[in-house]
Protein backbone atom coordinates (compact mmCIF):
# COMPACT_ATOMS: atom_id res chain seq x y z
CA UNK A 1 0.00 0.00 0.00
CA UNK A 2 1.24 3.54 -0.92
CA UNK A 3 2.44 5.54 2.03
CA UNK A 4 0.29 8.40 0.61
CA UNK A 5 -3.28 9.35 0.86
CA UNK A 6 -3.86 6.65 2.86
CA UNK A 7 -7.36 6.24 4.00
CA UNK A 8 -6.05 4.72 8.01
CA UNK A 9 -3.63 8.03 8.03
CA UNK A 10 -0.41 8.62 7.19
CA UNK A 11 2.09 8.57 10.00
CA UNK A 12 4.48 5.58 9.94
CA UNK A 13 3.37 3.50 12.45
CA UNK A 14 -0.23 3.61 10.85
CA UNK A 15 1.47 2.34 7.57
CA UNK A 16 3.41 -0.35 9.34
CA UNK A 17 -0.07 -1.63 10.86
CA UNK A 18 -1.51 -1.58 7.45
CA UNK A 19 1.45 -3.82 6.50
CA UNK A 20 1.24 -6.04 9.00
CA UNK A 21 -2.74 -6.94 9.16
CA UNK A 22 -2.05 -7.57 5.33
CA UNK A 23 0.97 -9.59 5.29
CA UNK A 24 0.29 -11.27 8.30
CA UNK A 25 -3.92 -11.72 7.99
CA UNK A 26 -3.16 -12.59 4.26
CA UNK A 27 -5.93 -9.93 2.91
CA UNK A 28 -5.63 -7.16 0.31
CA UNK A 29 -6.50 -3.68 2.06
CA UNK A 30 -6.48 -2.19 -1.60
CA UNK A 31 -10.00 -0.20 -1.82
CA UNK A 32 -10.43 -0.83 1.82
CA UNK A 33 -12.05 2.04 3.97
CA UNK A 34 -11.69 1.99 7.71
CA UNK A 35 -15.33 0.85 7.79
CA UNK A 36 -14.91 -2.21 6.31
CA UNK A 37 -15.08 -4.45 8.21
CA UNK A 38 -12.46 -7.67 9.25
CA UNK A 39 -15.72 -10.22 8.42
CA UNK A 40 -16.23 -8.75 5.32
CA UNK A 41 -12.16 -9.54 4.61
CA UNK A 42 -12.37 -13.08 6.21
CA UNK A 43 -10.15 -12.20 8.93
CA UNK A 44 -10.83 -14.87 11.49
CA UNK A 45 -9.45 -15.61 15.03
CA UNK A 46 -6.15 -17.09 13.61
CA UNK A 47 -5.46 -14.11 11.51
CA UNK A 48 -5.59 -12.14 14.30
CA UNK A 49 -3.44 -14.64 16.26
CA UNK A 50 -0.89 -14.05 13.42
CA UNK A 51 -1.18 -10.15 13.43
CA UNK A 52 -0.52 -9.78 16.74
CA UNK A 53 2.57 -11.92 17.21
CA UNK A 54 3.73 -10.01 14.27
CA UNK A 55 3.30 -7.07 16.46
CA UNK A 56 4.81 -7.99 19.02
CA UNK A 57 8.36 -8.69 17.23
CA UNK A 58 7.82 -5.88 14.76
CA UNK A 59 7.38 -3.53 18.23
CA UNK A 60 8.13 -5.51 20.96
CA UNK A 61 4.97 -5.12 22.81
CA UNK A 62 2.76 -7.80 24.52
CA UNK A 63 -1.01 -7.17 23.17
CA UNK A 64 -3.50 -9.15 24.75
CA UNK A 65 -7.06 -9.82 23.41
CA UNK A 66 -8.68 -7.58 25.83
CA UNK A 67 -11.90 -6.02 25.81
CA UNK A 68 -11.12 -3.53 23.43
CA UNK A 69 -9.51 -5.30 20.82
CA UNK A 70 -12.25 -8.07 21.23
CA UNK A 71 -15.01 -5.65 20.36
CA UNK A 72 -13.55 -4.13 16.97
CA UNK A 73 -15.43 -4.51 14.03
CA UNK A 74 -13.61 -2.45 11.38
CA UNK A 75 -10.11 -2.18 10.08
CA UNK A 76 -10.32 1.27 10.98
CA UNK A 77 -10.88 0.38 14.73
CA UNK A 78 -8.48 -2.15 15.03
CA UNK A 79 -5.97 0.23 13.57
CA UNK A 80 -6.78 2.16 16.42
CA UNK A 81 -6.96 -0.41 19.18
CA UNK A 82 -3.59 -1.45 17.84
CA UNK A 83 -1.73 1.97 17.77
CA UNK A 84 -3.54 3.12 21.29
CA UNK A 85 -1.71 -0.36 22.68
CA UNK A 86 1.65 -0.08 20.87
CA UNK A 87 1.77 3.42 22.33
CA UNK A 88 0.90 2.57 25.88
CA UNK A 89 3.09 -0.21 25.97
CA UNK A 90 6.26 1.38 24.66
CA UNK A 91 5.61 3.82 27.58
CA UNK A 92 6.00 1.06 30.51
CA UNK B 1 -33.02 -51.12 27.49
CA UNK B 2 -33.10 -49.52 30.76
CA UNK B 3 -30.05 -47.43 31.75
CA UNK B 4 -28.04 -48.19 34.56
CA UNK B 5 -27.86 -45.33 36.98
CA UNK B 6 -23.99 -43.80 37.54
CA UNK B 7 -22.46 -42.91 40.98
CA UNK B 8 -19.38 -41.31 42.16
CA UNK B 9 -18.00 -43.05 45.34
CA UNK B 10 -14.45 -41.61 45.05
CA UNK B 11 -12.63 -38.05 44.22
CA UNK B 12 -8.72 -37.37 44.01
CA UNK B 13 -6.85 -34.45 42.91
CA UNK B 14 -3.85 -32.52 42.57
CA UNK B 15 -3.92 -28.95 42.06
CA UNK B 16 -1.64 -25.83 42.78
CA UNK B 17 -3.50 -25.97 46.43
CA UNK B 18 -1.19 -29.15 46.96
CA UNK B 19 -2.34 -32.75 47.44
CA UNK B 20 -5.98 -33.58 47.74
CA UNK B 21 -9.61 -32.77 47.00
CA UNK B 22 -9.42 -30.78 50.50
CA UNK B 23 -6.58 -28.73 50.06
CA UNK B 24 -8.41 -28.05 46.28
CA UNK B 25 -11.94 -27.43 47.49
CA UNK B 26 -11.14 -25.52 50.57
CA UNK B 27 -8.94 -22.80 48.06
CA UNK B 28 -11.71 -22.50 45.94
CA UNK B 29 -14.34 -22.31 48.82
CA UNK B 30 -12.05 -19.66 50.29
CA UNK B 31 -11.15 -17.86 47.18
CA UNK B 32 -7.76 -18.49 47.91
CA UNK B 33 -5.31 -18.76 44.36
CA UNK B 34 -2.44 -20.72 43.64
CA UNK B 35 -1.13 -18.13 40.79
CA UNK B 36 2.83 -17.49 41.42
CA UNK B 37 5.93 -16.42 39.55
CA UNK B 38 6.44 -19.69 37.57
CA UNK B 39 9.67 -21.19 38.05
CA UNK B 40 11.01 -22.39 34.51
CA UNK B 41 14.36 -24.49 33.64
CA UNK B 42 14.84 -22.10 31.02
CA UNK B 43 13.24 -19.85 28.75
CA UNK B 44 12.11 -18.88 25.75
CA UNK B 45 12.19 -15.04 25.97
CA UNK B 46 8.93 -15.96 27.81
CA UNK B 47 6.60 -12.53 28.55
CA UNK B 48 4.19 -14.11 30.48
CA UNK B 49 5.46 -14.79 34.15
CA UNK B 50 2.53 -16.20 36.03
CA UNK B 51 0.85 -19.46 35.93
CA UNK B 52 -1.11 -21.74 38.58
CA UNK B 53 1.79 -23.96 38.88
CA UNK B 54 2.94 -27.26 40.73
CA UNK B 55 6.29 -26.35 43.12
CA UNK B 56 6.34 -29.09 45.25
CA UNK B 57 6.57 -32.04 43.44
CA UNK B 58 8.45 -34.35 44.64
CA UNK B 59 8.89 -37.88 42.43
CA UNK B 60 10.67 -39.96 45.70
CA UNK B 61 7.91 -38.51 48.02
CA UNK B 62 4.87 -40.18 45.59
CA UNK B 63 6.83 -43.12 44.04
CA UNK B 64 9.03 -44.67 46.83
CA UNK B 65 8.47 -48.20 45.05
CA UNK B 66 8.52 -47.46 41.38
CA UNK B 67 10.47 -46.91 38.75
CA UNK B 68 9.56 -43.55 37.10
CA UNK B 69 11.96 -42.96 34.27
CA UNK B 70 8.20 -44.30 32.61
CA UNK B 71 6.52 -41.54 33.48
CA UNK B 72 6.21 -37.99 32.76
CA UNK B 73 4.87 -35.02 34.89
CA UNK B 74 1.55 -35.16 33.17
CA UNK B 75 1.12 -39.05 34.21
CA UNK B 76 2.48 -39.01 37.60
CA UNK B 77 -0.11 -36.66 38.83
CA UNK B 78 -2.85 -38.44 37.29
CA UNK B 79 -1.88 -41.30 39.44
CA UNK B 80 -1.67 -39.27 42.26
CA UNK B 81 -4.91 -38.13 42.14
CA UNK B 82 -6.08 -41.87 40.76
CA UNK B 83 -4.88 -43.03 43.93
CA UNK B 84 -6.65 -40.73 45.95
CA UNK B 85 -10.13 -41.43 44.07
CA UNK B 86 -9.16 -45.09 44.66
CA UNK B 87 -8.71 -44.81 47.92
CA UNK B 88 -11.82 -42.58 48.73
CA UNK B 89 -14.32 -45.21 47.13
CA UNK B 90 -12.72 -47.57 49.94
CA UNK B 91 -11.03 -49.78 46.89
CA UNK B 92 -7.50 -49.37 47.64
CA UNK B 93 -7.13 -52.79 48.81
CA UNK B 94 -9.59 -54.36 46.32
CA UNK B 95 -7.37 -54.66 43.39
CA UNK B 96 -6.54 -55.79 40.69
CA UNK B 97 -10.17 -54.97 39.34
CA UNK B 98 -10.50 -56.84 36.49
CA UNK B 99 -12.29 -56.47 32.97
CA UNK B 100 -15.08 -54.69 34.44
CA UNK B 101 -13.18 -51.72 35.41
CA UNK B 102 -11.99 -49.32 33.26
CA UNK B 103 -9.57 -46.48 32.50
CA UNK B 104 -10.49 -43.01 30.66
CA UNK B 105 -8.27 -40.33 31.17
CA UNK B 106 -8.80 -36.71 29.19
CA UNK B 107 -5.71 -34.11 28.60
CA UNK B 108 -4.95 -31.71 26.14
CA UNK B 109 -1.85 -31.99 25.16
CA UNK B 110 -0.03 -34.72 27.41
CA UNK B 111 3.37 -35.37 27.93
CA UNK B 112 4.88 -32.28 26.81
CA UNK B 113 7.44 -32.04 29.21
CA UNK B 114 9.08 -35.01 27.68
CA UNK B 115 8.43 -33.84 24.30
CA UNK B 116 10.07 -30.72 24.48
CA UNK B 117 13.27 -32.00 26.62
CA UNK B 118 13.70 -34.94 24.42
CA UNK B 119 13.60 -32.33 21.08
CA UNK B 120 15.76 -30.05 22.95
CA UNK B 121 18.47 -33.21 23.74
CA UNK B 122 17.97 -34.30 20.02
CA UNK B 123 18.55 -30.34 18.65
CA UNK B 124 20.73 -28.59 20.84
CA UNK B 125 23.07 -30.98 21.95
CA UNK B 126 22.73 -33.71 19.36
CA UNK B 127 22.12 -36.25 21.63
CA UNK B 128 19.66 -39.16 21.09
CA UNK B 129 16.50 -39.13 23.05
CA UNK B 130 16.06 -41.71 26.04
CA UNK B 131 14.90 -44.97 24.90
CA UNK B 132 11.67 -44.26 27.40
CA UNK B 133 10.96 -40.91 25.33
CA UNK B 134 8.05 -42.75 23.18
CA UNK B 135 6.18 -44.72 26.44
CA UNK B 136 6.39 -41.45 28.60
CA UNK B 137 4.99 -39.07 25.80
CA UNK B 138 2.35 -41.39 24.24
CA UNK B 139 -0.56 -39.36 24.62
CA UNK B 140 -2.17 -42.22 26.77
CA UNK B 141 0.17 -43.05 28.97
CA UNK B 142 -1.38 -41.87 31.70
CA UNK B 143 -4.59 -44.27 31.09
CA UNK B 144 -2.12 -47.30 30.90
CA UNK B 145 -0.33 -46.32 33.74
CA UNK B 146 -3.50 -45.92 36.03
CA UNK B 147 -4.96 -48.83 34.41
CA UNK B 148 -1.54 -51.24 35.32
CA UNK B 149 -1.36 -49.81 39.28
CA UNK B 150 -4.87 -51.20 39.66
CA UNK B 151 -5.12 -54.11 37.05
CA UNK B 152 -7.82 -52.49 35.63
CA UNK B 153 -8.47 -55.12 32.32
CA UNK B 154 -11.44 -53.31 31.01
CA UNK B 155 -11.51 -50.45 28.26
CA UNK B 156 -8.67 -47.59 27.98
CA UNK B 157 -8.33 -44.55 26.25
CA UNK B 158 -7.42 -41.38 26.46
CA UNK B 159 -9.84 -38.58 24.78
CA UNK B 160 -7.97 -35.44 23.79
CA UNK B 161 -9.99 -32.72 22.95
CA UNK B 162 -8.33 -29.59 24.21
CA UNK B 163 -10.17 -28.33 27.06
CA UNK B 164 -13.33 -30.31 27.10
CA UNK B 165 -10.96 -33.60 27.67
CA UNK B 166 -11.85 -34.57 30.82
CA UNK B 167 -15.79 -33.25 30.87
CA UNK B 168 -15.84 -35.99 27.82
CA UNK B 169 -14.06 -38.54 29.49
CA UNK B 170 -16.87 -37.82 32.29
CA UNK B 171 -19.29 -38.32 29.42
CA UNK B 172 -18.18 -41.26 28.09
CA UNK B 173 -17.76 -42.94 30.64
CA UNK B 174 -20.87 -41.62 32.32
CA UNK B 175 -22.74 -43.66 29.13
CA UNK B 176 -20.06 -46.52 29.12
CA UNK B 177 -21.71 -47.85 33.02
CA UNK B 178 -25.27 -46.92 31.97
CA UNK B 179 -25.17 -48.81 28.76
CA UNK B 180 -23.74 -51.91 30.82
CA UNK B 181 -19.85 -51.47 29.28
CA UNK B 182 -18.57 -51.31 31.92
CA UNK B 183 -18.99 -51.56 35.83
CA UNK B 184 -16.67 -48.91 36.91
CA UNK B 185 -14.33 -46.29 35.69
CA UNK B 186 -11.51 -44.51 37.12
CA UNK B 187 -11.77 -41.32 35.08
CA UNK B 188 -10.60 -37.99 35.01
CA UNK B 189 -8.06 -35.52 33.44
CA UNK B 190 -4.66 -34.51 33.54
CA UNK B 191 -2.50 -31.80 32.28
CA UNK B 192 1.35 -30.61 32.31
CA UNK B 193 1.25 -27.44 30.37
CA UNK B 194 3.28 -25.16 32.39
CA UNK B 195 6.87 -25.32 30.51
CA UNK B 196 8.49 -23.27 29.01
CA UNK B 197 7.25 -23.90 25.67
CA UNK B 198 4.02 -24.51 27.19
CA UNK B 199 3.57 -21.37 28.09
CA UNK B 200 5.43 -19.60 25.55
CA UNK B 201 3.00 -21.09 22.94
CA UNK B 202 0.11 -20.33 25.16
CA UNK B 203 1.48 -16.75 25.55
CA UNK B 204 1.99 -16.03 21.91
CA UNK B 205 -2.27 -17.18 21.36
CA UNK B 206 -2.67 -13.38 22.97
CA UNK B 207 -5.15 -15.22 25.51
CA UNK B 208 -2.48 -14.93 28.88
CA UNK B 209 -4.02 -12.31 31.44
CA UNK B 210 -0.53 -10.58 31.96
CA UNK B 211 -2.42 -9.69 35.50
CA UNK B 212 -4.85 -11.40 37.19
CA UNK B 213 -7.47 -13.83 35.90
CA UNK B 214 -10.99 -11.83 36.49
CA UNK B 215 -13.46 -14.33 35.30
CA UNK B 216 -16.93 -12.11 34.19
CA UNK B 217 -15.63 -8.69 35.33
CA UNK B 218 -14.71 -5.27 33.39
CA UNK B 219 -11.40 -5.24 32.90
CA UNK B 220 -10.84 -8.78 32.03
CA UNK B 221 -7.91 -9.67 29.64
CA UNK B 222 -7.40 -13.23 29.78
CA UNK B 223 -6.64 -16.57 31.13
CA UNK B 224 -4.19 -18.42 33.83
CA UNK B 225 -2.83 -21.79 32.65
CA UNK B 226 -2.95 -23.74 35.46
CA UNK B 227 -1.83 -27.66 35.71
CA UNK B 228 -2.59 -30.92 37.95
CA UNK B 229 -5.23 -33.38 37.95
CA UNK B 230 -8.07 -34.57 38.72
CA UNK B 231 -9.80 -38.09 38.86
CA UNK B 232 -13.14 -39.48 39.78
CA UNK B 233 -14.50 -43.30 40.50
CA UNK B 234 -18.05 -44.06 39.02
CA UNK B 235 -19.97 -47.06 39.31
CA UNK B 236 -22.91 -48.49 38.21
CA UNK B 237 -25.21 -47.43 41.55
CA UNK B 238 -26.37 -51.18 41.94
CA UNK B 239 -23.08 -52.54 42.17
CA UNK B 240 -21.82 -49.16 44.72
CA UNK B 241 -24.98 -50.46 46.74
CA UNK B 242 -23.96 -53.92 46.93
CA UNK B 243 -20.37 -53.47 48.22
CA UNK B 244 -21.78 -50.64 50.53
CA UNK B 245 -19.66 -47.66 49.21
CA UNK B 246 -20.04 -44.01 50.17
CA UNK B 247 -22.04 -42.56 47.52
CA UNK B 248 -20.61 -38.66 46.70
CA UNK B 249 -23.05 -37.74 43.89
CA UNK B 250 -24.44 -38.70 41.00
CA UNK B 251 -24.08 -38.17 36.98
CA UNK B 252 -27.35 -37.71 35.55
CA UNK B 253 -26.64 -35.82 32.43
CA UNK B 254 -23.89 -35.74 29.38
CA UNK B 255 -24.01 -32.99 26.41
CA UNK B 256 -21.66 -32.47 23.29
CA UNK B 257 -21.62 -30.39 20.62
CA UNK B 258 -19.05 -28.90 17.99
CA UNK B 259 -19.41 -25.51 16.39
CA UNK B 260 -17.40 -26.17 13.31
CA UNK B 261 -16.81 -22.63 12.42
CA UNK B 262 -13.46 -20.38 14.30
CA UNK B 263 -10.86 -22.45 15.47
CA UNK B 264 -10.62 -20.17 18.59
CA UNK B 265 -13.65 -18.12 18.74
CA UNK B 266 -16.80 -19.50 20.79
CA UNK B 267 -19.79 -19.59 19.84
CA UNK B 268 -23.25 -19.05 21.32
CA UNK B 269 -25.02 -21.72 19.87
CA UNK B 270 -22.93 -24.11 20.18
CA UNK B 271 -22.61 -23.35 23.64
CA UNK B 272 -26.21 -23.46 24.45
CA UNK B 273 -26.92 -26.60 22.81
CA UNK B 274 -24.54 -28.77 24.79
CA UNK B 275 -26.20 -27.23 27.70
CA UNK B 276 -29.76 -28.27 26.75
CA UNK B 277 -28.04 -32.25 25.80
CA UNK B 278 -27.12 -31.82 29.37
CA UNK B 279 -29.84 -31.15 31.08
CA UNK B 280 -32.33 -33.14 28.64
CA UNK B 281 -30.02 -35.91 29.38
CA UNK B 282 -30.55 -35.60 33.08
CA UNK B 283 -34.18 -35.53 33.04
CA UNK B 284 -34.69 -32.25 34.37
CA UNK B 285 -35.86 -28.59 33.78
CA UNK B 286 -33.59 -25.96 33.56
CA UNK B 287 -35.57 -24.53 36.88
CA UNK B 288 -33.66 -27.49 39.03
CA UNK B 289 -30.18 -26.32 38.34
CA UNK B 290 -29.02 -24.28 42.08
CA UNK B 291 -25.86 -23.76 40.05
CA UNK B 292 -23.38 -23.48 37.51
CA UNK B 293 -19.52 -23.88 37.32
CA UNK B 294 -18.77 -21.82 34.96
CA UNK B 295 -16.41 -22.97 31.94
CA UNK B 296 -15.04 -18.88 32.88
CA UNK B 297 -11.52 -18.77 31.39
CA UNK B 298 -11.59 -14.72 31.73
CA UNK B 299 -10.92 -14.18 28.25
CA UNK B 300 -13.24 -11.28 26.80
CA UNK B 301 -15.31 -13.73 24.23
CA UNK B 302 -15.75 -16.66 25.88
CA UNK B 303 -17.28 -15.25 29.50
CA UNK B 304 -19.60 -13.15 26.84
CA UNK B 305 -20.55 -16.08 24.50
CA UNK B 306 -21.15 -18.39 28.02
CA UNK B 307 -23.06 -15.36 29.62
CA UNK B 308 -25.33 -15.29 25.96
CA UNK B 309 -25.78 -19.20 26.34
CA UNK B 310 -26.23 -19.43 29.95
CA UNK B 311 -29.42 -16.46 29.31
CA UNK B 312 -30.60 -18.52 26.51
CA UNK B 313 -30.57 -21.63 29.39
CA UNK B 314 -32.28 -20.12 31.94
CA UNK B 315 -33.92 -16.77 30.47
CA UNK B 316 -35.63 -14.41 33.33
CA UNK B 317 -34.05 -16.35 36.01
CA UNK B 318 -30.66 -15.98 34.79
CA UNK B 319 -29.33 -13.22 37.48
CA UNK B 320 -30.80 -15.24 40.28
CA UNK B 321 -28.93 -19.04 39.41
CA UNK B 322 -25.27 -18.77 41.19
CA UNK B 323 -22.45 -19.27 38.39
CA UNK B 324 -18.51 -19.05 39.10
CA UNK B 325 -15.94 -19.78 37.81
CA UNK B 326 -12.80 -21.32 39.81
CA UNK B 327 -10.48 -21.01 37.30
CA UNK B 328 -8.56 -17.89 38.92
CA UNK B 329 -8.09 -20.14 41.87
CA UNK B 330 -6.54 -23.73 40.18
CA UNK B 331 -5.39 -22.26 36.86
CA UNK B 332 -7.27 -23.03 33.35
CA UNK B 333 -5.92 -26.91 33.82
CA UNK B 334 -6.84 -27.23 29.79
CA UNK B 335 -7.64 -30.83 29.49
CA UNK B 336 -7.97 -31.38 33.21
CA UNK B 337 -10.37 -29.08 34.15
CA UNK B 338 -13.63 -30.71 33.75
CA UNK B 339 -12.47 -33.01 35.97
CA UNK B 340 -11.16 -30.41 38.46
CA UNK B 341 -14.13 -28.30 37.92
CA UNK B 342 -16.19 -31.86 38.36
CA UNK B 343 -14.58 -32.24 41.91
CA UNK B 344 -14.85 -28.92 42.98
CA UNK B 345 -18.75 -29.17 42.05
CA UNK B 346 -19.26 -32.46 43.57
CA UNK B 347 -17.61 -30.99 46.76
CA UNK B 348 -19.96 -27.47 46.44
CA UNK B 349 -23.30 -30.21 46.51
CA UNK B 350 -22.01 -31.68 50.12
CA UNK B 351 -20.81 -28.74 51.70
CA UNK B 352 -24.09 -26.73 50.19
CA UNK B 353 -22.04 -23.90 49.42
CA UNK B 354 -21.21 -22.00 46.35
CA UNK B 355 -17.49 -21.24 45.40
CA UNK B 356 -16.61 -17.25 44.51
CA UNK B 357 -15.49 -15.57 41.49
CA UNK B 358 -12.38 -14.52 42.91
CA UNK B 359 -10.44 -11.15 41.43
CA UNK B 360 -14.19 -9.34 40.36
CA UNK B 361 -14.00 -5.75 40.01
CA UNK B 362 -16.75 -4.22 38.61
CA UNK B 363 -19.69 -6.18 36.35
CA UNK B 364 -19.75 -6.46 32.72
CA UNK B 365 -22.96 -5.80 31.37
CA UNK B 366 -22.44 -8.14 28.11
CA UNK B 367 -22.05 -10.86 31.73
CA UNK B 368 -25.31 -10.32 32.70
CA UNK B 369 -25.33 -12.77 35.62
CA UNK B 370 -24.73 -14.04 39.34
CA UNK B 371 -21.03 -14.95 38.86
CA UNK B 372 -20.84 -14.86 43.13
CA UNK B 373 -17.81 -12.45 43.42
CA UNK B 374 -15.15 -12.09 45.17
CA UNK B 375 -16.54 -14.19 48.51
CA UNK B 376 -18.69 -17.75 48.17
CA UNK B 377 -21.70 -18.09 49.59
CA UNK B 378 -24.44 -20.78 51.61
CA UNK B 379 -26.65 -22.63 49.58
CA UNK B 380 -28.60 -25.53 48.97
CA UNK B 381 -27.22 -27.15 45.81
CA UNK B 382 -29.07 -30.64 44.48
CA UNK B 383 -27.89 -30.04 40.49
CA UNK B 384 -25.16 -28.20 39.30
CA UNK B 385 -24.68 -27.62 35.37
CA UNK B 386 -20.71 -27.75 34.93
CA UNK B 387 -19.15 -26.56 31.55
CA UNK B 388 -16.07 -26.85 29.36
CA UNK B 389 -15.50 -24.83 26.20
CA UNK B 390 -12.73 -25.90 24.16
CA UNK B 391 -10.92 -24.52 21.02
CA UNK B 392 -11.53 -26.14 17.85
CA UNK B 393 -15.42 -25.46 19.09
CA UNK B 394 -15.83 -28.72 20.85
CA UNK B 395 -18.34 -28.14 24.02
CA UNK B 396 -18.96 -30.44 26.44
CA UNK B 397 -21.53 -29.83 29.45
CA UNK B 398 -22.43 -32.18 32.44
CA UNK B 399 -24.99 -32.48 35.21
CA UNK B 400 -24.24 -33.41 38.59
CA UNK B 401 -26.55 -34.42 41.33
CA UNK B 402 -26.62 -34.52 44.88
CA UNK B 403 -26.37 -38.18 46.41
CA UNK B 404 -29.82 -37.75 48.12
Amino acid sequence: MSGTASPFGDDQLTQDLITVIAQEGMVDLAGVGPETTLESLNIASVDYMMILAAIEEKFSVYIPMDESLAQVKDVGGLIAVLKEQILAGKKT
Amino acid sequence: MTQRSVVVTGLGAISTAGIGVDLLWNAAAEGVSGARTVMLDYEYGNLIKVAAQLHDFDLARFFPNQKTAFLDRVTMMAMIAAKEAVTDAGLAEAGPFGPRTSVIVGTGIGSLQTIEESSRTMLLEGKRPDPLTVPRAMTSASASNIGMTYGCTGTSFVISSACASSSQALGIATQMVRAGMTDRVIVGGTEAIVTPGGMKGWEVMRVLSPTLCRPFSKGRNGLLLGEGAAMLVIEAEELAVARGARIRARILGYGTTSDARDMLRPDVDGATNAMVAAIDDAGIDSNDIDYVNAHGTATVLNDTTESEALGRIFGNRLGQVPVSSTKPIHGHTLGAAGAMEAVISIRAMEESFVPPTINFLEADPNCPIDCVPNVGRPGKIRHVLNNSFAFGGINAALVFGSAQ
